[in-house]
């Protein structure tokens, strides 16, 4: 019985040291036939990713360069808080960045209680139907609609047939249009990122929709959301068609004192003296878009701080 | 009356169609979409004790689970037929509120599923959202202690639920359960992503928990059933083939399907 034992053990041996054979085996042929040329992809596609980056990287260190020089020596206080003016030493941004600020807040205040609950709603309320996927698709496309329509579309309902004038009112819910659809698609994938097994929890102990909404889908996808708000804020920042189609001033001398009044903004003043012959108002532009920037980088930043925040207090 | 007596009565009401039973289901059908899934199943379940549905996956365990607390409504497709009674009443009578049901009639899912909010939180915000008004950290600690959990998580309340062990997630959200004080509790394979351990506390929860509530689990560990209920119901095809006293429904099934299937043969 000893020695058969034995020989068990020693088949056994010899099987295991084919099985690590083979094994050893198989691997050295896949070195010898493909793992060279696979290697070579591997490092080949490493390199065009880097490249992308190099380039994408590049264009933008050139532009913002050029930029920089261009219009840091116009960048003072007084380029701060004066008007705009012919004289090219004189001229400010002040009307701008007034317009600017009123337009965003009014926009941010219109576009997100309506965006995010659009979303609540056919996320989380709607039936599953093929109206919900005929809604959701439809969001998609508006999405994709180049804003020059909306501003059009914001002409004839606000301008013109709400009579809001040519006001800040008109411009913010015009542009509140254009980033409805971002705000809704984000809330969307927001909520939809939260497990199911949430939902059913705070069902099954008899919550109602509105309740698991409320206190646990809602306070897990505030991050997610608030990203989703801080790029359509970005991009109301830097829209300039919709406006100037429903009729913002390319020239104002003066603040807006409330929603009903005319106005300039940033861009638009930008895209004003890029427009004039001489060069030094081409150089105010680059001063004005160094300004933009900045408000940009701080709102985002800000944002960005805020989010976090949000995040830490969930897990 | 004799104890014997009382006893047989009670075993007389657990799978008689009587109205002392705490939750009846009487002919219920029911269909997700054309698929019916749910073919005739009646079956009453009597206070304070422990049923195990036990059978072959797909069968409809799970759905007949979901009718209870009406969690179906969800399901677009869902359909359903007949009637289910708690404590008389028809819990899919139009002028009732499901809400209100599920609040008496608990449910304990497969995978523990905590709130990601803290251990406190995911105790109270039920029995708050609900209405009820209460010394919270009285309810937090009580509840946690009937689960066992509170010598584990007692200096640490604050701290998220998901940060505990799968098995302790699980006994909280039964702490969350018991919190709202149902009437009865669901179980739908409660162990099934659990270690030995873990399993093993939690029937011995079960076990715990009988003396105030009614309990109906599902499970596919034939070992569990015969440890934790005191009636089984095996259902095949979306109909209950047989259900009695969990003894007998091992020991001396009536039908051969039932013992193909309790003793490993189908399934
Ligand atoms: N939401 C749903 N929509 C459509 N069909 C469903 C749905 N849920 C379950 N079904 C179907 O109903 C049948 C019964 O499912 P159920 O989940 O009740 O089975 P089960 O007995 O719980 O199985 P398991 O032991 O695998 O959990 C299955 O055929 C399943 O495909
Ligand atoms: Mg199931």
């Amino acid at each position: 019985m000893n020695t058969s034992n034995l020989v068990l053990i020693r088949k056994n041996q010899t099987d295991i040291s084919d099985v690590v054979r083979a094994a050893y085996d198989e691997l050295t042929i896949g070195k010898k036939n493909n793992l060279k040329r696979r290697k070579l992809f591997n490092t080949l596609f490493r390199c065009l990713c880097a490249l992308a980056v190099v380039l994408a990287v590049s264009v933008l260190v050139v532009l913002l360069s050029s930029v920089f020089i261009d219009g840091w020596q116009w960048l003072d206080w007084q380029f701060l808080t004066d008007f705009p003016s012919r004289h090219v030493e004189k001229s400010g941004i002040k009307s701008g960045i007034f317009g600017s600020v009123m337009i965003i807040v009014i926009t941010m205040i219109t576009a997100i209680p309506i965006g995010v609950g659009s979303a609540i709603y056919i996320q989380e309320l709607m039936r599953e139907s093929w109206l919900k996927s005929f809604v959701k698709t439809n969001i998609s496309n508006l999405s994709g609609i180049p804003s020059i329509i909306y501003g059009i579309l914001g002409l004839a309902v606000f301008v013109r047939i709400l009579g809001f004038d040519r006001s800040i009112l008109a411009g913010a819910l015009a542009l509140s249009l254009v980033i409805l659809p971002i705000i809704i698609i984000a809330t969307s994938e927001a909520l939809a990122a939260i497990p199911n097994s949430i939902r059913n929890a705070a069902l099954a102990l008899g919550a109602t929709k509105w309740q698991m909404v409320r206190d646990h889908i809602l306070p897990n996808a505030w991050a997610e959301i608030l990203t989703g708000v801080i790029l359509a804020t970005s991009r109301a920042f830097g829209e300039t068609a919709p406006l100037l189609i429903v009729g913002a001033l390319s020239y104002a001398a003066f603040v807006p004192e409330g929603i009903f009044d005319y106005f300039t903004t940033l861009p638009i003043q930008i895209f004003n003296w890029t427009g004039r012959p001489q060069a030094e108002f081409h150089q105010l532009a680059a001063a004005g878009i160094i300004v933009l920037m900045a408000i940009l980088l701080v709102t985002n930043s800000l944002a960005i701080f805020l989010r976090n925040q949000f995040k830490r207090k969930i897990i | 009356m004799l104890i014997s007596d009382v006893e047989q009565l009670n075993e007389k009401m657990s799978y008689g169609l009587t109205n002392h039973s705490v939750l009846q289901a009487d002919q219920v059908s029911v269909h997700y979409g054309d698929n019916q899934v749910l073919k005739d199943v009646s079956i009453s379940l009597r206070e304070r004790s422990v049923y195990a549905l036990i059978g072959p996956s797909g069968c409809g365990k799970s759905t007949l689970l979901r009718c209870f607390n009406r969690m179906n409504d969800f399901v677009e497709t869902f359909r359903f037929d007949g009637k289910i009674s708690f404590f008389g009443h028809n819990i899919y009578d139009p002028d009732i509120d499901p809400e209100v049901i599920r609040k008496s009639i608990g449910m304990v899912f497969q995978k523990p599923n905590p709130f990601p909010a803290s251990i406190y939180k995911n105790i109270m915000w039920a029995p708050k959202i609900n209405g009820m008004d209460q010394d919270w950290d009285e309810l937090v600690e009580t509840s946690l202690k009937q689960v066992g959990l509170w010598d584990e998580v007692s200096d640490r309340l604050n701290r998220s639920g998901l940060e505990l062990s799968g098995g302790q997630q699980q006994r909280l959200c039964i702490a969350r359960t018991i919190a709202m004080n149902p009437k009865v509790i669901l179980m739908d394979e409660p162990c099934a992503s659990l270690d030995p351990i873990s399993t093993a506390k939690i029937e011995e929860l079960i076990e715990q928990l009988k003396e105030k509530y009614t309990i109906l689990i599902v499970t596919h560990s034939m070992q569990q059933a015969r440890r934790t209920s005191d009636f089984s119901a095996f259902m095949y095809q979306g109909e209950i083939i047989e259900h009695g006293i969990t003894k007998d429904i091992f020991e001396s099934p009536r039908e051969r399907l039932t013992q193909e299937y309790v003793n490993g043969k189908i399934g």
